[in-house]
């Protein structure tokens, strides 16, 4: 009776041995995933194929600029999210073309395609020995500013390399210590004082 | 009694030893053959053994001749999307078609520069240059060009002022990796 008892509590432990490793397993896209690099405002990140110092974020309530001549004003419901990062890549020339805005509540961002044919929204390519600097544009909700992160990587979904994840911590607050909207922000302008 | 069940021990351990011996044999070969594709794609997606090409030489790589015909850089002004101390690097060169069979061929044509230490610039499209009958390597591929004609090929790169006289072209095709060109000669300072 006793071995018997003993032979159970054995088996129900190898079952659940078996479940917590089935549960527990890390899924296939999990293992091939990104490599994080974290880092914050102001500190360079070095990923594989280029570093990234984000500068500066602002915020602006509607954005201006010159297309053929004609002025294009694009406004929004929630509001508009400027970075600046400065790129250098490092064994080579490198795009550094997909970023998300990703927000506290885990809401993520990409970059607006509303801005398709505005100055300097080509994805930045970086040379070796050539840093620059890059303007990313988000079109977000005024609930998704405080806690966000910047996530930047030369392919959509990297696969076994690096990814920055940037803490956008130096928010710009004006003397109240209220987050610093602008009511218009220039890309036209921004363009020219940019390398 | 004893005597029958020693020869079972004996036998046992033989065959104990003959099934390590073997899982140190069959363990490589299974994970050699598992990896094979894997190393394959490896090898052969890599530019990983250099050909070097002497200045003026004409070289036959995927089925075409190639020659470095010229080499030219010139210092850019900074805006826009050029940044400071950036130098413009044009590269041209004359292919002629052996087989003209370039989709198979020319598939993955990158022509690049390449430093002392291994950096490579890609080629860029922020330089304005002039209208000519040269084309990039890639949109070549589909040109419907014959065997015997000479391609213009003409790519153009945006690198730093310094150490920019000392920078070599490298082409490389998808078909050829992991073999792969580099012309001896530096880019020329032009005005």
């Amino acid at each position: 009776m006793k071995r018997r008892l003993a032979t159970l509590v054995l088996l129900l432990a190898a079952a659940a041995v078996l479940f917590a490793m089935q549960r527990s397993t890390p899924r296939y896209d999990e293992l091939t995933g990104p490599l994080l690099v974290s880092g914050r405002m102001g500190q360079p990140v070095r990923t594989r194929l280029f570093d990234a110092n984000v500068e500066r974020v602002e915020f602006a309530r509607q954005l201006v600029y010159e297309r053929f001549d004609r002025q294009t004003v694009r406004t929004t419901s929630g509001l508009w999210a400027i970075v600046t990062v400065e790129l250098s890549a490092r064994s080579r020339s490198v795009n550094v073309g997909w970023a998300r805005w990703v927000g506290p509540g885990g809401f993520q961002y990409r970059l607006s395609d509303r801005l398709t044919l505005a100055p300097g929204q080509s994805p930045p390519a970086v040379e070796p020995g050539l840093p620059r600097r890059a303007r990313y544009f988000f079109e977000i909700r005024p609930d998704q500013v405080g806690g966000a992160a910047l996530w930047l990587s030369e392919q959509m979904a990297p696969r076994l390399d690096s990814e920055a994840r940037i803490k956008l911590d130096a928010l710009p607050r004006a003397a109240d210590g209220a987050l610093d909207v602008m009511d218009t922000f220039d890309m036209n302008a921004a363009i020219k004082e940019q390398p | 009694m004893s005597g029958r069940g020693d020869e079972r021990d004996a036998g046992e351990k033989r065959w104990r030893r003959r099934s390590m011996i073997l899982l140190v044999v069959l363990l490589p070969v299974v994970m050699a053959v598992t990896a094979r594709q894997s190393i394959e794609g490896w090898w052969n997606g890599r530019d990983l053994i250099v050909r070097e090409v002497a200045a003026g030489d004409q070289v036959d790589f995927g089925g075409a001749r190639w020659q470095l015909h010229a080499l030219r850089m010139a210092p850019l002004p900074a805006g826009g999307n050029i940044p400071d101390h950036a130098m413009g690097v044009v590269a041209d060169f004359h292919v002629q078609v052996q087989d003209a069979d370039l989709p198979t061929n020319w598939r993955g044509c990158t022509i690049s520069l390449q430093d002392g230490q291994g950096r490579r610039w890609m080629p860029t499209h922020v330089l304005p240059l002039p209208r000519s009958n040269t084309s990039e390597c890639l949109s070549a591929v589909y040109s419907g060009v014959k065997a015997g004609a000479t391609l213009r090929i003409r790519q153009a790169f945006l690198v730093p002022r310094a150490g920019a006289d000392t920078l070599r072209v490298t082409v490389s095709l998808a078909r050829q990796q992991p073999h792969y060109l580099r012309f001896a000669q530096h880019p020329r300072l032009v005005q």
